[in-house]
């Protein structure tokens, strides 16, 4: 998976999960400007985690604070699961 | 949250760092309830919203809202003897200490479990001339730098550092702290801990364990297993420490080392030792160990160790408890107990996969087929499914401990197991929902 692929993913699930629409988020968005409650946070990471079925931490959404940081950890997840 | 406690949590974040007082490394931002009025098992938010309290702070709560007995005692001593360092109530609750708890021979105090587990460090290294510790995956001995979070890189040298993502990790930590201070195993693996002991044995000061790890998901410890852990560490001339900072006086008079009959060399309390209402510490143990601070070899100080009004909370908590011989401790049980079976009984009902692990008074859910069999199995899955099982029970009136611990006190009553019965239902539905949607 690509990290832009990784990044249109979590661009849909957040878009399911807030009030943002797709077209506004892209990979310099940051998670904190979103404002999601926890159990959607939950909810995303989850969806994350069965989608590229890797053991993702539900705090990297809050150490890498943008899509595309966020896609570069899940990148790496996926490289050190293989 | 309603608008009124929204506008109120705004106006405190402004001064309080993210609103809250307390924060671990979590996803999300948290709105605390903010409660007006307490009583028995139940608290009122500033929305006049009733809510069943097994959050119980933590675990500390363990005598009932606004107990009589306890707040008395609490204002006798406010009215005599508030600000001196010595009282003439010390030694009855030393004594106290002394005969309901299997290793307390000799007792110090202090105010917060993160510091009165890192005296009980220092003195386990004193005593054994050796500078390293062992510490358990998943267990939480408070928020010190070198004791909480981390993983271990190579199983060969099980020491653990820092990792991206981890809960428990925090900027800041001071370098090298818990690489060159500690060990890390997996819990319940008897032959993890006597091969590292058999190679490092001569480094290591004290083996740490919470004796049920409540904090990895509740898990008792296999058959056995403590028993191996005391021999293993009089062996490797080790000192044991139960960290019993939840399970002290929660499970039993005699704590979780009373009901699984393994004596350590040392035990740290906190939490429901002083019913709740104020903060007590305290480090027991063995006199030949406890005499190094005796000898004033090792330094333990502190403005507030044995304060009064602390004193007099650890006394009035256990004369209560202890009346009659700790016949409150069953009807507690039998309550929550109850509670538990209706929450298993509910969610078969609801479609969700549920168990309850765990001593009465401690034990924890899980949404999920099977009890876990090492804090280890305590993985992302089962913990999301707990957590948003926990958010939805609080929008229906059920307080619940993090991640999902039943914590029972002593005035749990029928009321309270019919409020579950009622209430936990909705809650379970709204989670089974949500449950869909995730997967």
């Amino acid at each position: 998976m690509s990290k832009q692929e990784i990044i249109d993913y979590m661009s849909k699930l957040i878009a399911e999960a807030s009030d943002e629409p797709v077209d506004g988020l892209d990979e310099n968005t940051s998670f904190f400007k979103i404002g999601v409650s926890s159990v959607s946070a939950l909810k995303i990471m989850n969806k994350l985690r069965k989608q590229l079925q890797v053991d993702i931490n539900p705090v990297a959404m809050f150490e890498y604070k943008t899509l595309g940081e966020m896609a570069d950890y899940l990148q790496e997840c996926l490289e050190e699961a293989v | 949250m309603s608008s009124k406690m929204q506008e109120y949590h705004e106006k405190v974040k402004q001064f309080l760092p993210g609103g809250v007082h307390y924060n671990f490394n979590l996803p999300w931002e948290e709105s605390p309830l903010h409660f007006v009025k307490t009583e028995n098992s139940r608290v009122f938010d500033m929305d006049g919203n009733e809510y069943l309290d097994l959050y119980a702070r933590f675990g500390a709560m363990i005598l009932g809202h606004a107990n009589k007995d306890y707040q008395d005692a609490l204002k006798e001593a406010i009215d005599r003897v508030l600000c001196v360092s010595h009282c003439d109530f010390d030694y009855e609750v030393l004594e106290l200490i002394h005969r309901l708890v299997p290793s307390a021979e000799m007792i110090r105090f202090g105010l917060a479990g993160t510091e009165i587990v890192q005296n009980a460090l220092r003195v386990a290294r004193a005593y054994t001339g050796k500078n390293r510790f062992v510490r358990f995956e998943k267990h939480y001995h408070g928020n010190n730098d070198n004791i909480m979070g981390g993983k271990v890189k190579d199983k060969e040298y099980p020491v653990p550092s820092d990792f991206a993502g981890d809960t428990y990790g925090t900027s800041g930590r001071a370098a090298d702290c818990m690489e060159s201070q500690s060990f890390l195993l997996p819990w319940n693996d008897e032959e993890a801990l006597e091969k590292l002991l058999k190679e490092h044995g001569d480094e290591i000061a004290a083996v740490i364990t919470e004796a049920m790890c409540v904090n990895g998901g509740s898990v008792e410890p296999k058959p056995g297993y403590l028993q191996k852990m005391r021999s293993l560490c009089d062996q490797y001339h080790v000192v044991l420490i139960f960290d019993e900072i939840i399970t002290g006086f929660r499970v039993g008079l005699g704590g979780a080392q009373g009901y699984y009959g393994v004596t350590p060399d040392l035990t740290t309390f906190g939490k429901a030792i002083a019913g709740g209402g104020v903060p007590v510490s305290v480090l027991a143990g063995k006199k030949e160990i406890m005499s190094l601070l005796e000898a004033k070899k090792v330094i333990h100080a502190g403005t507030f160790n044995g304060y009064p009004l602390g004193l007099a909370a650890v006394k009035a908590t256990l004369e209560i408890l202890s009346k009659d011989n700790g016949a409150i401790y069953p009807k507690m049980q039998e309550k929550i107990t109850a509670i538990q079976n209706i929450l298993v009984q509910n969610a078969a009902k609801a479609g969700v996969p549920l168990i309850v692990q765990g001593l009465p008074g401690c034990a924890a859910y899980h949404c999920c087929e099977k009890p876990l069999e090492s804090p280890s199995e305590y993985n992302f899955d089962i913990i999301t499914k707990d957590i948003i099982l926990n958010t939805c029970m609080q929008k229906h009136g059920i307080l619940i401990s993090s991640m999902s611990r039943l914590y029972s006190n002593i005035t749990l009553s029928d009321d309270d197991v019919a409020w579950f019965e009622k209430n936990s239902m909705g809650a379970l539905r709204d989670a089974a929902e949500i449950f869909e949607d995730i997967c």
